[in-house]
C-alpha cells in the first residue's frame, strides 16, 4: 500500500518526485529548468517551500554539491498581492 | 584556456528558445547532424516568458500570417511527432478599444488582416464581445476586434518537446554553454567555421544558425558584422489559479495606437490569457532597454494591472504570484530577420520575430529548406537581415 503514495516535492502544484527526477535525467541541471518542466515552483507559494529539496535531487543526480547547484532566480512579489494592490494609484484613482 | 574538441556538425544553432529548438528539430529531421548551443537553460529568455498567444489577426506582413496559419493547421500532426501534449487551443482572440482612436486603429488592423485572407478576422459590438468574453465589463469597451481562429499554447511545452524531439533525432545539445567567440575563416568570404562555447569546447559547423533573441546582435558581431537590431523589455505577472475567467486572448486595442512614436515612453496595455493550469497571465509593459535588462518595474506592473482590473473587473481580487521580464529584439521596419548573411555565407539568422510561439515550428521548416536544398516555397525577400546592415549600428526608434 505504502508503495503506492505518490512523493510530493512541490505542494502547490503537486510534483511529485518522479516526475521531478524525470526532468532531472532529460537534461535540467538548475531549479529554474525543472520548473519550466514540471511546473513544481509556479504555485501560490513560487518554490519558497521545494526549492531547496529540488537543489538536493539536482545535487544527488549530478554529483554537484548542492550549494553550487543554481538557486531559482528571485522574483517580486515578495509575497503574493492582488491584484487591486497592485493598481493603487495608477490611471489616476484611488489613493497614491 | 581550456580547449576541448566538440565535434564536427552540419548545423550548429545557437540559442535554445522557440526558435532555435525548432530549427534543431527540422533540420535534424533532414538527417543532418545537428549541435544546439544555449547560453543558460532551454527557454530561459522570450520563449519561457511570453503568454503564448497563437496570433493571426495583428500579423504584421502577409508572410507572417501564412506562416502563422500553417502553424495553427498542423499543430495537431507537431503534438503527435513531438509525443507530448502542448495544451494547444483555439480559443479565438478578442482586442478590446476604449475609445474612436483605438477603434480606428485596430478596424485598420483587422481591414488588413481581411485583405491578407483571414475571413475570419472581426469587429465586434461591445455586447457581442461580452458574449465572446462573458467576464469582460462591457462599460470598459466601445467595440472589439475578435478572431475566432487564433488561441494560445504552453510555450514551455513547445520548447522541450521540440528539444526532446530533436535528440530522438540524434541531435546534441550543450546547455549553460554562451558562446565565447566564432572561429573565422580567413579569404574574401569569411565562414565561421567553428563555434566556440565559454567553457572552452570547440565545434566545427558547415552552417551556424543565430536564434538567440535578445542576444542576436552581439553574436553576429562576433562574426564582423552589425545588424540594426535594437531590444526591448516587456514585463507581466500572474495570478493565482482561479476558475474559468478569461475564455481566450486578449490585447489591448491601446497597443495599436500611436505605435512606437516615442521610443523613450514605456507603452503598458492589458494583454491576458488564462492557462490550463487557471493562473490568468497578465502583460504587458514595454520600455525600450540598451542591454540585457530583465527588471521590472513598479510604474509598469502598476499599470498593467490597473488596465487589466478595469476590463475584467473580476481579477481585482486575485493575488499576484509572479512578476518577471523579458528582452527580444525588434527591427527598423518591425520585420523579422531571417536568411543568409552575404558576407558570412554560412551564417543564417533566424530572430526579432513577434509572437514567436506561434511562427517557430514554420520557421524550423523554411530554415531546413533553405540549409538543405538551398531555397523555401516562400518569398523571404522581406525579411532578409541585408536590409538590417548598418555601418556603426543602430540605436533605435526612427521609422519603427
Amino acid at each position: 500500500m505504502f508503495g503506492l503514495v505518490r512523493e510530493i516535492i512541490c505542494r502547490c502544484e503537486e510534483i511529485t518526485r518522479e516526475e521531478i527526477e524525470e526532468a532531472i535525467a532529460s537534461g535540467a541541471v538548475t531549479v529554474d529548468e525543472v520548473k519550466r518542466v514540471t511546473r513544481a515552483g509556479m504555485g501560490f507559494c513560487q518554490g519558497r517551500t521545494c526549492w531547496r529539496l529540488i537543489a538536493s535531487l539536482i545535487a544527488n543526480r549530478t554529483g554537484k554539491p548542492v550549494g553550487e547547484v543554481l538557486p531559482p532566480r528571485p522574483r517580486s512579489p515578495v509575497r503574493p498581492l492582488r491584484v487591486e494592490e497592485m493598481a493603487r494609484g495608477a490611471l489616476g484613482d484611488g489613493v497614491r | 584556456m581550456r580547449k576541448l574538441p566538440g565535434g564536427r556538425y552540419d548545423v550548429v544553432v545557437v540559442g535554445g528558445g522557440v526558435i532555435g529548438c525548432a530549427v534543431a528539430y527540422f533540420v535534424a529531421r533532414r538527417g543532418l547532424k545537428v549541435l544546439l548551443v544555449e547560453r543558460a537553460g532551454l527557454g530561459s529568455g522570450a520563449s519561457g516568458a511570453n503568454p503564448g498567444f497563437l496570433v493571426l489577426s495583428y500579423r504584421e506582413s502577409p508572410l507572417a500570417l501564412q506562416m502563422a496559419r500553417e502553424v495553427l493547421m498542423r499543430l495537431p500532426e507537431l503534438e503527435r511527432e513531438l509525443d507530448i501534449g502542448l495544451q494547444a487551443e483555439r480559443t479565438g482572440g478578442l482586442i478590446p478599444v476604449k475609445n474612436t482612436a483605438e477603434e480606428q486603429a485596430v478596424a485598420a488592423v483587422i481591414d488588413q488582416a481581411q485583405r491578407w485572407g483571414l475571413s475570419s478576422a472581426r469587429m465586434v459590438t461591445s455586447r457581442e464581445a461580452v458574449e465572446l468574453e462573458p467576464r469582460l465589463d462591457p462599460g470598459s469597451i466601445v467595440a472589439a476586434g475578435y478572431c475566432a481562429d487564433e488561441g494560445r499554447i504552453n510555450p514551455f511545452r513547445l520548447v522541450y518537446g521540440l528539444a526532446c524531439g530533436c535528440q530522438r533525432l540524434g541531435a546534441t545539445l550543450w546547455t549553460h554553454a554562451p558562446v565565447r567567440r566564432f572561429h573565422l575563416g580567413t579569404g574574401p568570404l569569411r565562414r565561421v567555421e567553428a563555434v566556440e562555447t565559454e567553457d572552452g569546447r570547440i565545434a566545427e559547423a558547415g552552417v551556424v544558425v543565430v536564434a538567440a533573441g535578445a542576444w542576436t546582435r552581439e553574436l553576429v558581431r562576433m562574426a564582423g558584422l552589425e545588424l540594426a537590431i535594437c531590444y526591448e523589455r516587456g514585463e507581466a505577472m500572474v495570478t493565482e489559479r482561479t476558475g474559468p475567467l478569461v475564455r481566450g486572448i486578449i490585447t489591448d486595442g491601446e497597443f495599436f495606437v500611436g505605435y512606437r512614436d516615442n521610443r523613450n515612453l514605456m507603452r503598458t496595455g492589458a494583454c491576458l490569457t488564462q492557462t490550463s493550469s487557471g493562473n490568468v497571465v497578465v502583460a504587458q509593459a514595454t520600455t525600450e532597454v540598451d542591454g540585457y535588462d530583465i527588471r521590472n518595474t513598479y510604474q509598469g506592473l502598476r499599470e498593467v494591472a490597473a488596465k487589466a482590473a478595469r476590463y475584467f473587473p473580476a481579477l481585482a481580487p486575485l493575488q499576484v504570484i509572479r512578476c518577471w521580464a523579458a528582452v527580444t529584439p525588434y527591427t527598423p521596419d518591425g520585420q523579422p530577420a531571417l536568411g543568409f548573411l552575404r558576407d558570412v555565407p554560412n551564417l543564417l539568422v533566424a530572430a526579432s520575430f513577434h509572437s514567436a510561439v506561434g511562427l517557430a515550428p514554420a520557421v524550423g521548416q523554411v530554415v531546413s529548406d533553405l540549409i538543405v536544398d538551398g531555397r523555401a516555397n516562400v518569398d523571404l525577400t522581406p525579411w532578409s537581415p541585408e536590409r538590417l546592415w548598418r555601418e556603426g549600428g543602430w540605436s533605435g526608434g526612427g521609422g519603427c
